[in-house]
């Protein structure tokens, strides 16, 4: 049977016209050098992770994973579950289906645990993410009024910031469906202790690695071609990637420079093998932090500038940002208790839940929710990913 | 509105008292009736929360809805693999060798 290849047919095309449709028109016109007009399209909230949640299911259907669905309230459920329309997690229909046919409703166990890991979200959001984002786009709008140093803070804080955000996002989208009776599946997994670029990709935005994996790299042909076509299909993954975080030529540059290094780390595993984890794991936060600068900027002049400012070394503004150490801080402090409480395997599987119905566990509580008020910044409610 | 914003926190609180009213019929009269009715209610409160942002959205997020639900039910009414097929790729699907 002859291989059936996706389109840009009515689900894609929705996605296309909302997301890319001026960025299309754009290069086109910047490439034959015509007259344009930016087309007034208002892309439509969380569209890109309730495609991508569409097309998971008709694929699945198609490969007779599971039955369709006969009842519409229950699937419209599933595409347009608010905690996780913003931004995701991407679920997929056979972990949901079976939690709206055998709804169990709310219970004061749901509501313990989604309360806390909604708040432990809010404060990841509100106290480090948002406060990062200060200091970011100040470095970032002119990179190269700042010392070095200064802009490498900038670079590492961004690393930071992207990740609370977007974990924090996360969390409070579990919390919320926890409390009204649904689970969704952790999306991250302590990404910046990952060895490795294929490793970093299984921790950071889970769900959307996995719907890659599924529905675009095995499809390719993952693994199975040889050598050449492997390296192919990782950087064609890495593009699609890429471009489904954003319409721009930095988010194409971003999810090549990933490609290309998945398939050099992956030559270098073969000829060299497995070199130590620690160096791993800080070679790897290095590159990433780096591919985050080209994710983050305007453009590619305004990447090109920043990376020149974080490479030559240079006078300016000193800015230590407290706020960066504070994060750095709490994300070791993350990271060492997930290897407390897994017994020294690194797994952010599980939330410091507390009981609330004990006396001395709710004003611990009351005290961590009136910290991340008093400490939280409200001038940023958006999230990172809510704009993809 | 998002999920840090303060008014998110107030509709959310009303529809827990709502779905925690549904909890103490449920306990009183037919649950199986009254999850559903929960169901619903999630349903009404998710095209509200998008509906804050923009009306439109709620036509785009339901087209997507109908399209794939309506791909996959003719995809299992039919036993033509040419006819899946195309459904599949009206649904922008990505197939691997069938």
């Amino acid at each position: 049977m002859p291989c059936v290849r996706g389109g840009v047919f009515l689900l894609t095309l929705n996605l296309v016209y909302f997301k890319y449709a001026n960025f299309l028109v754009e290069s086109f016109s910047t490439a034959f050098g015509l007259e344009y007009h930016t087309l007034k399209i208002v892309q439509p909230l969380g569209i890109s992770f309730f495609t991508f949640s569409a097309i998971s299911y008709v694929v699945d259907v198609y490969r007779g994973k599971y039955e369709a669905e006969k009842n519409i309230i229950d699937f419209s459920l599933y595409m347009a579950f608010f905690p996780k329309i913003t931004a995701g997690p991407i679920v997929r229909w056979n972990t949901f289906c079976p939690q709206v046919k055998n709804y169990q409703g709310l219970s004061l166990q749901r509501l313990n645990d989604g309360v806390q890991i909604f708040a432990f979200g809010l404060f990841k959001k509100i106290v480090l993410a948002d406060h990062l984002s200060v200091f970011v786009d100040d470095v970032f709008h002119a990179p190269s009024a700042f010392r070095t140093e200064t802009v490498i803070l900038a670079a590492v804080s961004y690393s930071l910031q992207i990740y609370f955000d977007f974990s924090g996002y996360s969390d409070m989208a579990i919390g919320i469906a926890k409390i009204v009776g649904v689970d969704f599946e952790r999306n991250f997994n302590l990404p910046y202790i990952a060895a490795g670029f294929s490793d970093f990709w299984k921790r950071w935005h889970i769900s959307l690695s996995e719907w890659l994996r599924d529905y675009v790299y095995f499809p390719l042909g993952g693994g199975r071609k040889g050598g050449k076509r492997t390296y192919l299909n990782l950087i064609i993954v890495m593009l699609v990637s890429g471009l489904w975080h954003g319409a721009g030529w930095t988010f194409l540059v971003w999810g090549l420079l990933h490609g290309i290094a998945s398939c050099v780390e992956r030559l270098a595993k073969q000829r060299c093998g497995s070199l130590n984890r620690i160096f791993e794991i800080v070679v790897t936060f290095v590159f990433v932090t780096v591919f985050w600068t080209v994710f983050k900027a305007d453009d590619m002049s305004n990447a090109l500038e920043f990376l020149k400012s974080m490479f030559t070394f240079h006078g300016g503004i000193s800015q230590p940002y407290t706020w960066s150490f504070f994060a750095i801080f709490c994300l070791c402090l993350e990271t060492l208790y997930a290897r407390r409480k897994n017994k020294g395997v690194c797994i952010d599987g599980v939330y410091p839940i507390l009981d609330l119905s004990r006396v001395g566990s709710m004003i611990l509580f009351f005290i961590f929710c009136g910290m991340t008020l008093l400490l939280g910044y409200f001038g940023n409610i958006a999230f990172i990913y809510g704009r993809f | 509105m998002a999920l840090n914003d303060f008014r998110f926190l107030i509709v959310f609180l009303a529809l827990l008292a709502m779905m925690f009213l549904f909890e103490v019929i449920k306990r009183k009269f037919n649950g199986k009736v009254i999850s559903r009715a929960q169901i619903m209610l999630l349903l009404a409160f998710s095209y509200c929360f998008i509906l804050c942002a923009d009306w439109r959205f709620c036509v785009c997020i339901a087209f997507d809805t109908l399209i794939s639900y309506g791909i996959a039910r003719i995809m299992e009414c039919t036993t033509s693999s040419g006819i899946k097929r195309v459904a599949l790729c009206a649904g922008g699907g990505i197939s691997p060798d069938t």
